[in-house]
């Protein structure tokens, strides 16, 4: 039983994933900074999946990267581009749209 | 401890594309190093490279979609058509088997031949069935990536017909041991009179073992093999029809009658033939049972006679049930 309950809560967060990340990422971060950021907020994000929704969402030209060689480890920033940006407000309002929404269907009936 | 960063890294990119292996290769050591302390330690680095997971997992997010073979949407067509081809091959290659096997083999007991055929006959059905799959699969391959499948489009018209009551549903199971028992016995029946090898012998009072001569006379025997082997044909055809169809239509009812009467019509006109027991184990028969030739001769006959009969009725009486079974009963009309 425990176990169906683990697989509904990660679908529900699944779809959140995108929309938390993007937040954090107005201003440049590179990898494990944004982990440590996720994580010190509570949001619960491995980093087996972060380091690869990164490069994909860079590849679709979200996310805008430059390499820091000045150090003596090169590091890899990520930020969002101008089409990011506007992806992250368009998923802004969904998200608000769906939360009332959600709340209306579900809200009349108990509060739990 | 760079090593173990390197190999972990390596196992992670070999499995995705060539031209992102490098930019890939980068992205992970630049992330792996920043999760690490400046002189980290190898229990350190173990830490963070099983936090990162399975590298199989790990190039899979990095890869982004899923890949299959054959996709689930194909998946249900895919697994029957393999059932149904794996049956027939099978079922094609027992009896190919079964036949080339049992005309052409190196034992000379009848015990040693069946242990020869069985096992060269088990041999040709595994590498047909591993041939049947490899053909499907390949085929199903070439659709998936050809052709994908819509969503939510269908062809109305292509929707299944409601299946039919139950009573008319033929049991698969007992059609695959039907088909078993018949390719089985059928090919040895066929062997022993190819080589004219049905006797009946008994136990003398002395305990000697009475070899007698074979009981029907070889000339007959050679000339009604062919339509013998047309008869298991036929019936296994028909039976393998069967559990294709799943469920007696009138179809599937013609056919079965068609077999029936095939194989009866055959076995009745064999055993009644003119001259049909050999004359040698007639006289041999005779001499052992202190009768007259003749007396063996009808009784044989008179046998005979009554086998062919109850061969017929019972025949008949399968052929008529089936028919009422899958004519009288109407298909339920769905009402508006």
């Amino acid at each position: 039983m425990q176990d169906i309950y683990q697989n509904y809560l990660v679908e529900l967060k699944r779809g959140t994933q995108i929309i938390v990340v993007l937040s954090q990422l107005h201003n440049k971060e590179y990898g494990y900074s944004l982990l440590q950021k996720l994580v010190d907020k509570g949001i619960n994000i491995e980093s087996g999946t972060l380091y690869p929704l990164l490069r994909r969402l860079e590849s679709q030209e979200i996310l805008e990267s430059e390499w820091d060689t000045s150090l003596n480890r090169p590091r890899k920033y990520y930020a969002l581009s101008k089409k990011g940006e506007e992806l992250y407000t368009f998923l802004i309002q969904e998200w608000n749209k769906t939360v009332l929404e959600v709340k209306e269907v579900i809200g009349g009936n108990r509060n739990e | 401890m760079s090593e173990l960063i390197e190999r972990y890294i390596y196992d992670v990119v070999r499995r995705l594309p060539e031209k992102v292996r490098e930019e890939v290769s980068d992205d992970l050591r630049a992330n792996i190093f920043d999760m690490l302390s400046e002189e980290p330690s190898e229990q350190e680095v173990i830490i963070v490279l099983k936090d990162l997971g399975n590298p199989r997992r790990l190039a899979n997010n990095y890869r982004g979609k899923q890949r299959y073979l054959i996709s689930p949407e194909w998946m249900d067509d895919y697994l029957v058509v393999l059932k149904i081809v794996l049956i027939v091959f099978a079922i094609l290659a027992a009896i190919a088997g079964v036949i080339s096997h049992s005309l052409d083999h190196e034992a000379t007991r009848v015990f040693g031949i069946i242990v020869e055929v069985f096992a060269n006959t088990v041999n040709d059905v595994v590498s047909a069935l591993f041939t049947g799959f490899g053909i499907v699969t390949l085929v199903f391959v070439v659709i998936d990536k050809y052709k994908k499948v819509p969503s939510s489009e269908f062809d109305i018209k292509s929707l299944p017909e409601l299946p039919e009551r139950k009573s008319l549903q033929i049991s698969r199971t007992a059609m695959i041991i039907s088909i078993i028992f018949n390719i089985i016995f059928g090919s040895i029946l066929i062997y022993l009179l190819y080589y004219n090898k049905v006797y009946i012998g008994w136990i003398g009072t002395d305990g000697g073992y009475q070899n007698l001569a074979p009981l029907f006379k070889e000339s007959i025997v050679l000339s009604f093999l062919p339509f013998f082997i047309i008869s298991l044909f036929i019936t296994v055809g028909a039976e393998s029809y069967k559990l294709i169809a799943g469920q007696w239509t009138t179809k599937v009812t013609l056919f079965h009658t068609i077999g029936k009467i095939v194989s009866g019509v055959i076995a009745i006109i064999f055993l009644r033939s003119v001259d049909l027991i050999n004359a040698e184990f007639i006289a041999k028969a005779a001499s052992v049972m202190d009768l007259t030739n003749n007396q063996v001769s009808e009784g044989i006959t008179r046998g005979l006679n009554i086998f062919t009969i109850f061969l017929a009725v019972i025949i008949v009486i399968d052929i008529l049930s089936t028919w009422w079974k899958t004519l009288n009963i109407k298909p339920i009309k769905i009402n508006k």
